[in-house]
């Protein structure tokens, strides 16, 4: 990476334009965090954070569930594969995207592409239940091509790529959008002199694109590693059935049901709490990673 | 620069087409249930036409006055929200662009450890009530006025620029608060659209802080106000003897009832979508400008 | 370029001015709900008004759905406007929200709570032990109204669900009875005419009226979803009860979904499944795909409760016609012996006074109101004027205030019946004995003459002997049921496991049923079901509610 200077003087002014954003920061972000005690409490509203002090028990509580462990790996076969495919699609797409030739053409697809997001899951898990059924849009394809018929949502094998698949069709036109912002910013004239040099489209895509794109690429794997156990609840809930728990129950939907309605803050706290620790842990790796291996500072 | 079409260019416009159809489906089918009678949507008949065309569901939704009133608080919001959330990413992303600004890890450590880490819905309440801002409008932005996921992919698209530019502000004896608002800021447009339409879709689409913030119904932005119509059915039947289940049943269920509340809520936004992407596409040309 | 960018900036904060002007536009709570109000005295005589306008605060859930009578508001309604008139009580919500829940907790943390408001029994204990709410027995004793009192004594066990160390702190609400808690098999009455059917005695003839079905109209014989509550419903015939707490062999207290009875009738769902009559797609299907096929006329036999009428009946007849009715059957029992329901404890939750209330007796006058207002009121006020405050949804708007009367169901429904006899009988019907349940014999009538299918409902929960309550009646009067030995709250271990033990189970017998584990994996089940909080949880309550 390049390495840029600093104005000669004035350095003040680039922590005066901090402030507004730290203070804020602090206020909302920093000082709610003595919440996070509950986790060690058996946490009672009435009696706010001074309830009872049990020390690691809502932690022992959970993981001796007997179908926890199982959550755990559910929930991170799901999110590895949706992390992985939610970054290799959007930025296949944004590619693409890029090489039409018609701006017009380009800006209507671009539009379209982000329509799913404007969906919530609790709707959209009504419409995939219809397209997915044995009756439904999908398997009578299947059928009229003299193609066996897919359980999608009902055989515990293939429910998690049901999940994994239709989460990256449904959220790929967020990262399109991001990965084509960073596109915008790429120089035509690298192009123009490649095309001077005789690359074909391929090759630039190669040698140009891909090259520019890598340090939004990164940045946006890291920051997903943040959320490595969160295999998308409101999708999960609205989806799986007690015939799939076995392969489709993830901690979220899991800790749900153990009574977070119920106002079981202490346990969902410390459950928030496992998952912090575990996902502070995979950023700060892959960001050390990202600059050791590929030298990309994205922070 | 003018070049042939070829037959990539062909496969090209078909594949993205393809699946920029399947994303537009949902959406059509959706239109149609909303669209649609109660009794022919209980029964799955809807595909992407209305079945037993009616309006009732957005007569539901609207009636009652609310929904403007609603609509107006949540506007308020966005506007004032998103402005917010612009200002502040840009002079929080623009010094942490700087890699060699002293003590920049750790300020930028102090950001992304809240994205990691909260500390729950209480705290947030009590602190956010403590402030008195209980049934204000700040209650519903202060507290994510600076979105940090987006202010980081923000400070990368900073990092992106051609910072020639800066130099030679800089070289011209200008300021970095100068730099920042007659250099950067101007060449930040397709950026600032990108993160500025999360940031809108973002608090237009919040319901939570409405519904936990304010204490009166009639001070519930849009999507809290929808949130209160969706019929449930359970909640109904137990606190409910008095056989008026079903003239709300007969009217709408929870199926077209929702529908209509997507489209009357996410209407709004999306109108305002094709104006930004103007933006997206602009960066090509301000790149060339130098060149 | 710098005049530019200044006016943008210029423009920018303007906008920002103008509108947080525009925010302090806000509605803000009047200054009462923030403060309490200072102590009146009130009048000697119970129904009184007090000589000085007293305010009183509450918090209320926000109903979805709620329909109001021109311009009136939770704020400002037919109840609000009476306890204004009557009592000279000022009643004001403090917020309105539909997750109650959430924003109960959230005042609870802020120690912001109205004077009066309702809770469930979780947070019953809370608020008990965080000393925010007082003891009632005082202001109940000399302000409840006589018929209240009775309520008291009736349902004694109830009321003691809400007492800590024989204080009482909270006011059961109750439930409108346990009439409404009974299961039945509907059936479609057009294909059982045209198959030539009579009512099923024996699980074999329900099973025969499936298989023909089936076979004659295609689909399949059993409607069930992927929550097992259809099996749930149908373990009645083998004298299991799923669900509920129920004395063992043995004297103590067991689970019913573990019991060895349970594992007959999954034996028997397990082969009804293999043969095709349980619907073969069953685990991938939520309530609402379930009640699809109904619609969709792909089924004609299911196991459910009394409201089948209200929902999905009437979309199954705009879709299928007025023929395609359901009427309800008694589940038939594999021993030929009367069947025997479950009864659960059934309380909506506790009325609560804050412990600064300075007016609590004004509360106890909200509350005598309604219970009046359901009982004595009946022939004293207009009709026009009850259902004023009974119709639309009106009701809601008392949810946090309401005491019901348990026997509530039952009695509406001897009223409707006979009133609806009368009418079937061609005779006068005098519907202004009717009171608030004039909507119900309306919609049985409606249903009779014109097909209506918004009155169906009704019709089949009350409409004659066949419906559901007509049913349960018997099995009321009776006692043709076996009532869940966990006669109140639940326990600490049931509280913290939420439905996590109930779900091992369901899992489990689905394995069984699409035959992924044999039916012996049944007592591995029970096994696994205690060891994972199931015996501490027997514990529990056999301590609690054993004898």
């Amino acid at each position: 990476m390049r390495t840029k200077k600093l104005g000669r003087s004035n350095l003040w002014q680039y922590y005066a334009m901090l402030i507004p954003g730290v203070v804020v920061t602090f206020f909302f972000c920093y000082i709610p965090l003595y919440g996070v005690i509950i986790a060690f409490e058996d946490y009672n509203v009435g009696m706010g954070f001074s309830s009872p002090w049990v020390g690691l028990q809502n932690f022992r509580y959970v993981f001796n569930q007997p179908t926890f462990t199982r959550t755990i790996w559910n929930t991170l076969y799901m999110s590895v594969w949706k992390l992985a495919l939610g970054i290799v699609v959007p930025v296949t797409v944004a590619i693409l995207l890029n090489e039409l030739r018609s701006d017009k053409l380009k800006r209507f697809y671009q539009t379209l592409i982000y329509i799913p997001n404007f969906l919530s899951w609790i709707i959209m898990a009504g419409v995939l239940m219809d397209i997915l059924s044995s009756g439904g849009a999908i398997n009578l394809i299947l059928h009229a091509l003299r193609l066996p018929t897919v359980d999608f949502l009902g055989n515990a094998k293939i429910f998690p790529w049901t999940m994994i698949i239709s989460d990256v069709w449904k959220g790929f036109g967020y990262g399109t959008i991001v990965y084509l912002a960073a596109l915008t910013g790429i120089d035509p004239t690298l192009y123009e002199s490649a095309m001077l040099d005789g690359a074909s489209r391929w090759q630039q895509i190669k040698n140009v694109t891909i090259p520019l794109l890598m340090p939004t690429i990164v940045l946006m794997t890291v920051l997903s590693l943040g959320s490595i156990l969160n295999a998308g609840f409101d999708q999960v809930y609205n989806l799986y059935s007690p015939a799939v728990w076995e392969s489709g129950d993830i901690i979220d939907t899991y800790v749900y049901r153990l009574g977070i309605q119920q106002a079981q803050y202490s346990v969902g706290a410390a459950v928030g709490l496992f998952k912090s620790v575990v996902s502070a842990f995979m950023v700060i790796v892959s960001y050390r990673l990202a600059d050791k291996l590929a030298g990309y500072r994205i922070l | 620069m003018k070049k042939k079409t070829t037959a990539f260019d062909v496969i090209l416009i078909i594949l993205l087409g393809v699946i920029c159809i399947t994303c537009v489906l949902p959406f059509i089918h959706l239109l149609a249930v909303s669209f649609s009678s109660s009794s022919a949507v209980a029964a799955g008949k809807v595909g992407f036409l209305p079945v037993e065309f009616t309006p009732a569901s957005y007569e539901y939704v609207i009636s009652g006055g609310r929904f403007l009133h609603a609509m107006g608080i949540s506007l308020e919001r966005v506007i004032l929200g998103t402005l917010l959330n612009i200002v502040l990413m840009v002079l929080t992303a623009y010094p942490l662009a700087k890699e060699d600004l002293p003590g920049r890890g750790i300020l930028s450590g102090f950001f992304v450890l809240t994205m990691l880490i909260g500390g729950g819905m209480i705290p947030t309440y009590l602190l956010v009530s403590g402030l008195g801002l209980k049934d204000t409008i700040w209650a519903l932005i202060l507290p994510g006025a600076l979105p940090v996921y987006n202010m980081i992919i923000l400070m990368n698209f900073i990092r992106g620029l051609p910072h020639e530019v800066e130099e030679a502000a800089w070289i011209d004896g200008a300021s970095p608060f100068q730099t920042l608002v007659h250099v950067i800021f101007p060449l930040l447009g397709p950026s600032l659209a990108t993160v500025g339409l999360f940031s809108m879709v973002g608090h237009w689409n919040d319901w939570f802080s409405g519904m936990i913030y304010m204490s009166q119904p009639i001070n519930y932005p849009l999507q809290t106000y929808l949130q209160t119509l969706l019929v449930d059915f359970e909640k109904l039947l137990q606190s409910d003897s008095t056989g008026n289940i079903k003239d709300i049943l007969s009217k709408m269920n929870a199926r077209t009832g929702r529908a209509a509340q997507l489209f009357l809520g996410a209407l709004p936004i999306m109108m305002v979508y094709p104006f930004l992407q103007r933006y997206f596409t602009k960066g090509l040309t301000l790149g060339s400008v130098k060149g | 370029m710098r005049k530019k960018s200044f006016r943008i900036l210029a423009m920018i904060l303007a906008l920002t001015a103008m509108l947080s002007l525009a925010a302090c536009g806000m509605a803000k709570p009047s200054s009462a709900t923030t403060q309490g109000s200072a102590r009146v005295e009130p009048p000697e005589d119970i129904w009184a008004p007090y000589s000085e306008t007293v305010t009183i605060t509450t918090m209320g859930e926000e109903n979805s759905g709620t329909e109001f009578q021109n311009g009136d508001d939770y704020g400002n309604n037919p109840w609000y406007r009476a306890y204004k008139e009557r009592f000279n009580i000022d009643l004001q919500n403090k917020w309105i929200s539909n997750d109650y829940g959430t924003k109960l907790n959230l005042a609870i943390a802020d120690k912001d709570i109205a004077d009066v408001f309702y809770v469930d029994s979780a947070r019953l204990t809370t608020l008990y032990k965080a000393g925010l709410i007082m003891p009632l027995d005082e202001v109940f004793d000399s302000y409840a109204s006589d018929v209240l009192k009775q309520y008291r004594e009736d349902y004694a066990d109830a009321w003691e669900t809400g007492c800590f160390d024989g204080h009482l702190y909270g006011m059961p609400q109750m439930n409108y009875g346990i009439i409404d808690q009974f299961q039945y098999i509907w059936i479609r009455q057009d294909w059982m005419k045209e198959c030539g059917f009579d009512e099923p005695k024996t699980m074999d003839d329900v099973i025969e009226i499936a298989t023909t079905f089936a076979e004659k109209y295609g689909g399949y014989g059993l409607a069930e979803c992927q929550s097992l509550e259809n099996f749930y419903r149908l373990a009645l015939s083998w004298g299991a009860h799923p669900g509920i707490w129920v004395e063992q062999a043995d004297g103590t207290l067991g689970y019913g979904t573990v019991q060895p009875e349970m594992k007959e009738a999954l034996a028997q769902y397990t082969q009804w499944y293999k043969d095709g009559i349980v619907n073969p797609n069953f685990t991938t299907l939520n309530w609402d795909k379930m009640m699809q096929g109904m619609i969709n006329g792909e089924c004609g036999v299911i196991p459910f409760a009394q409201w089948f009428g209200y929902n999905p009946l009437p979309d199954l007849i705009r879709n299928q016609g007025p023929e395609a009715i359901f009427f309800p059957y008694e589940i038939p029992t594999q021993d030929g012996s009367p069947i025997l329901g479950s009864v659960t404890f059934n309380n909506n939750g506790y009325v609560v006074i804050r412990k600064d209330c300075a007016n609590s007796e004004a509360v106890m006058k909200i509350v005598n109101f309604y219970v009046y207002t359901v009982n004595d009121a009946v022939g004293v006020e207009s009709n026009e004027y009850l259902s004023s405050l009974h119709s639309f949804n009106y009701p809601n708007v008392v949810r946090g205030t309401h005491i019901i009367n348990p026997m509530n169901d039952y009695n509406q429904f001897l009223q409707v019946k006979s009133a609806f006899d009368a009418y079937l009988a061609g005779e006068n019907v005098d519907t202004s004995a009717l009171g608030t349940n004039l909507s119900k014999y309306v919609s049985c009538v409606n249903w009779t003459e014109s097909q209506d299918p918004n009155g169906v409902g009704d019709f089949l929960q009350q409409g004659n002997d066949r419906s559901a309550y007509g049913i349960a009646k018997k099995y009321v009067d009776e006692g043709q049921y076996v009532q869940d030995a966990k006669w109140g709250p639940d326990t600490a271990t049931l509280q913290a496991s939420g439905s996590t033990l109930n779900d091992i189970l369901i899992e489990g017998f689905t394995k069984i049923i699409i035959g992924e584990k044999p039916i012996d994996y049944f007592d591995e089940l029970v096994q696994q079901w205690y060891k994972a909080g199931g015996e501490q949880a027997t514990r529990e309550i056999n301590d609690t509610y054993g004898h």
